[in-house]
């Protein structure tokens, strides 16, 4: 069984920070525009494009599990719900921070945006290797409550949803969201969010095999 | 239909691409920019924009990312990339805030960017461009069959090949056939600069098949609302009366629409979708005294 890990979109350590800690047959890539590996052709980013390659990691193995930190936490659920991972799907940090209202969900879009276009290291020339600026300004994803809640209930894997302190989900509300998925869902909170924490915590976890879906 | 060629074809450097520009008029005069639809280009203004520059603006139609002779995408979750494309371009052109005529999808992104970036917009003609329906807003029936065909498509833009035609003539019937009160001459117009040789000896679209194959996010009819709200420059709506591919609001919805951005709204009788096209006097008599009275 393939296990492919995602790293964070702006991670600084690329996957080093992983690979570092991860039993070696991972497949930890560093994502575009990170670590070693060149930004996209046009600098921007999307998690279709770590899904692309993750998708590519995984070849043709159905029962590969796919990780996804932070950002790509929603890479991971978009390739679950494509019908992949069948050894299921790890998100760390991934189930969304406190629901937004329309008028904050567009201030957040309209600051984003006005960001990026008053640093010329996010729209110049992207770097060939190291961390590109652009990438901390993030995926610009949206979801809600509804929308997760239709998205979520069509992956059938098993998932298991890490929560680090670093997560900016309400405590109280991280059960109810894992009632989301149409599968078996495992939440483990971690009092320190070291990658060799979670890694320790994704290999403990021996989930059943996944219902038909 | 004869239609000249653009006065100038520039090609600008920004935001990690090239944009290509189709201008006519004094580039010294106030800038208009005029934004075409999803799948179209700039080159669809050949008609409208000296129509623009006559009243004395430098009349600029964009080539979207992705689309006719700008640069490609990486992805297809390009929705927010271009409003910054456009506040940069606008920010390059360097002339202040800029006056938008924008079609279709061009016409949300002249939205957002209003919206986003309110110093840079002087005032915005939104023609047949307020959003889709609610129905399309939602999320599809059938998620993994709508993730899976995204991935599937992405994976084959990036590891494929793109279809070619066999001559331009077969590429404009099937845009005619898409668009059935596009007049022959404009699918034509359309196929002629919307298209270039592939390697196979036949034809391709220009229009970047990566656009559109993005991953799944939420936006809602409550998001393009307050998106909506958010532009405070003088909105004119044109839109056309006939049933017509993509004319897909209701009365009320549309109505709603024009409330939220707080727009003056003129129908022109006897177009549907590409109601520039189909009646440019028309929609020149609602532009010119709408920009003229904003403008003085």
């Amino acid at each position: 069984m393939r296990t492919v890990l995602l790293h964070d979109l702006g991670d600084p350590l690329a996957g080093a920070g992983w690979r570092s800690v991860a039993p070696v047959e991972w497949i930890v890539p560093d994502l575009p525009g990170h670590g070693a590996a060149p930004a996209p052709r046009t600098g921007h980013y999307d998690p279709m494009a770590a899904v692309a390659l993750a998708r590519w990691a995984i070849g043709e193995d159905t029962h590969a599990r796919l990780i996804g930190v932070g950002g790509n936490a929603h890479s991971a659920l978009v390739h679950a719900a494509g019908g992949g991972c069948g050894g299921g799907a790890v998100i760390v940090d991934g189930l969304w921070g406190p629901w937004r209202t329309s008028e904050e969900e567009i201030d957040v879009l309209h600051a984003t945006l006005r960001a990026i276009v008053a640093d010329p290291d996010a729209t110049g020339p992207p770097p060939m290797t190291g961390l590109d600026r652009r990438t901390s300004y993030g995926y610009g994803v949206m979801s809600s409550a509804p929308f997760s809640q239709r998205f979520w209930g069509v992956i059938h894997q098993p998932v298991l949803a890490i929560e680090t302190p670093a997560s900016t989900t309400p405590p109280r509300e991280r059960e109810e969201r894992l009632s989301w998925f149409a599968g078996p869902a495992t939440l483990v909170e971690l009092s320190e969010g070291a990658p060799s924490r979670v890694v320790a915590a994704i290999t403990d976890w021996h989930p059943a095999e996944a219902p038909p879906g | 239909m004869h239609l000249a060629e653009p006065e100038r074809a520039l090609l600008v450097e920004l935001n990690r691409t090239s944009l290509r520009l189709w201008c006519w008029g004094d580039p010294a005069a106030p800038p208009v920019l005029l934004l075409h639809g999803a799948y179209d280009h700039g080159r669809m203004f050949d008609d409208l924009a000296p129509r623009v520059a006559a009243l004395g603006y430098h009349a600029i139609a964009v080539d979207f990312r992705g689309h006719g002779d700008s640069g490609p995408l990486d992805t297809g979750f390009a929705w927010s990339l271009l409003h910054v494309d456009l506040a940069l371009l606008v920010r390059q052109l360097d002339a202040g805030p800029v006056g938008i005529v924008a079609h279709s999808f061009g016409g949300g992104q002249g939205i957002g960017l209003a919206g986003a970036f309110p110093e840079l917009v002087r005032w915005l003609v939104v023609i047949d461009g307020l959003g889709p329906p609610p129905m399309a807003l939602a999320p599809p029936d059938d998620i993994r069959a709508s993730v899976h065909r995204a991935a599937t498509g992405a994976d084959r833009v990036l590891f494929g090949t793109t279809r070619e035609w066999e001559s331009v003539a077969e590429m404009a019937a099937r845009r005619g056939a898409n668009n059935q009160r596009l007049p022959d001459e404009w699918a034509m117009h359309l196929a002629v600069h919307g298209t270039r040789p592939g390697p196979g000896g036949g034809f391709v679209w220009k229009a970047d098949p990566m656009f559109g194959l993005g991953a799944p996010s939420e936006f809602n009819v409550e998001l393009l609302e307050e998106e909506q709200r958010r532009v405070k420059c003088p909105v004119l709506v044109l839109t056309g009366t006939e049933p017509d591919t993509w004319r897909d609001l209701s009365p009320a919805e549309e109505a709603e629409r024009i409330g939220w951005l707080g727009a003056r709204h003129v129908p022109v009788p006897r177009t549907g979708h590409y109601v520039h096209l189909e009646d440019p006097e028309a929609t020149m008599a609602a532009v010119a005294p709408f920009v003229a009275e904003v403008d003085g």
